[in-house]
């Protein structure tokens, strides 16, 4: 494997996977635009995807420790008891432990059932273009529509104060809510939509404020790319990757390094920012991207 | 809910199913797409697995959380 395309995939993996603009969507189309297709279809690039997805979650793990231990110590007492009640569950963590597990039922089943036929299906660099186009629209309804949610409940609650819930906590979810984030999250499996942008545009369509959605969708990426890099590591061991696990490591703390820096800014932009910016994004570029395979494709381009 | 223990029992003996089937090697498996579809699928059989466990947990909690299980 090139050094270079290692350490430029591993940061845009890093990047990608937690802002909202879909990274397997930019893996599909900047290698097309960049001619590399033969790097992502190469036998030597599991290692690399193995140690991108670990990179990754260590640094989840790393940015939330303190968020898992309340949530592993809250979840162990509900367990125990076998109920949320705010006598066995005062701060509503057992409970939210619950809620991260729910939300990843749906993804863990088509993740594991369908993800290799979706993505055959969908790793077209044109139709990721036009995903990564439908994917800015989402976030921008999505935005639009948990504005006015916020602006009706204000006009509530200056009529009538105990109505007034403007943007909900996770204590505030329900387990129906959960599943359908979770739910939402499938999406994700096709390139060019964002799976921490579809999981925060329905929990926020589910009255969660940016902050909450955000801590909700990164909680629940957590064990989703632990396990999708965990359980490749026994292939990874294996003679025909030991050669390029090297490089693939190199890759992963990359990864790491530029996804525990991209949770930072983004749990602190969600603190009073909007997805606007992000929509934007991923229209203008998915409109350029699609444009230029186009004009490939009509061999206007080379 | 009408009786989560039944749900959760049926959902969960599904489940069990479901991971002896990918655990049983010489027999074709759905919906696996890495090595022969003839082999264990181990990562299915974790996930099945999982999910047996996880439907009486749930079947558990939602037993307790209805009026005067306490």
């Amino acid at each position: 494997m090139d050094l270079f395309h290692v350490l430029f995939l591993a940061l845009l993996q890093g990047v990608t996977e937690l802002f909202p603009v879909s990274s397997l969507g930019h893996t599909v189309i900047i290698p097309g635009i960049l001619g590399w297709k033969e790097t992502l279809q190469s036998p030597t690039f599991l290692p690399l995807l193995v140690t991108l997805h670990l990179g990754t979650s260590v640094a989840l793990l790393t940015f939330f420790w303190r968020d898992w231990l309340q949530l592993l110590r809250g979840g162990t007492r509900t367990l125990v008891a076998g109920r949320f009640t705010p006598d066995v569950d005062p701060d509503g963590y057992g409970r939210q432990l619950a809620l991260v597990v729910v939300g990843t039922i749906p993804a863990g089943i088509v993740g594991l059932l369908l993800q290799k036929p979706l993505e055959a299906a969908f790793s077209i660099p044109i139709l990721a273009a036009a995903f990564l186009v439908a994917n800015g629209a989402v976030l921008l309804a999505g935005e639009r529509l948990w504005r006015r949610q916020r602006l009706h409940e204000k006009e509530i609650a200056a009529q009538a104060p105990m109505f007034a819930s403007v943007g909900r906590s996770l204590n505030e979810m329900t387990f129906w809510q959960a599943a359908l984030i979770g739910f939402a999250q499938c999406f994700a499996l096709i390139p060019g939509f964002s799976r921490s942008g579809l999981t925060m545009v329905t929990g926020m369509a589910n009255g969660l404020s940016h902050e909450a959605a955000a801590r909700f969708s990164f909680l629940m990426a957590t064990p989703i790319i632990l396990a999708a890099g965990v359980l490749e590591i026994p292939r990874l061991l294996t003679a025909q990757y030991r050669a390029d696990l090297p490089i693939a490591l190199g890759g992963g703390v990359v990864a790491g390094v530029a996804a525990y820096l991209s949770v930072r800014f983004l749990m602190k932009y969600f603190e009073t920012n909007r997805l606007d910016p992000f929509a934007y994004y991923c229209v203008i570029a998915g409109t350029l991207a699609f444009a230029y395979f186009l004009l490939q494709f009509l061999k206007i381009v080379p | 809910m009408k009786n989560p223990w039944a749900v959760g029992g049926v959902i969960a003996a599904v489940c069990v199913l479901l991971a002896i089937y990918y655990a049983v090697p010489g027999v074709y498996h759905v919906l696996t797409f890495s090595g022969k579809p003839t082999d264990p699928a181990l990562k299915h059989v974790i996930l099945f697995a999982v999910l047996a466990v996880v439907a009486l947990v749930g079947a558990r909690f939602a037993a307790n959380s209805r009026p005067g299980a306490r």
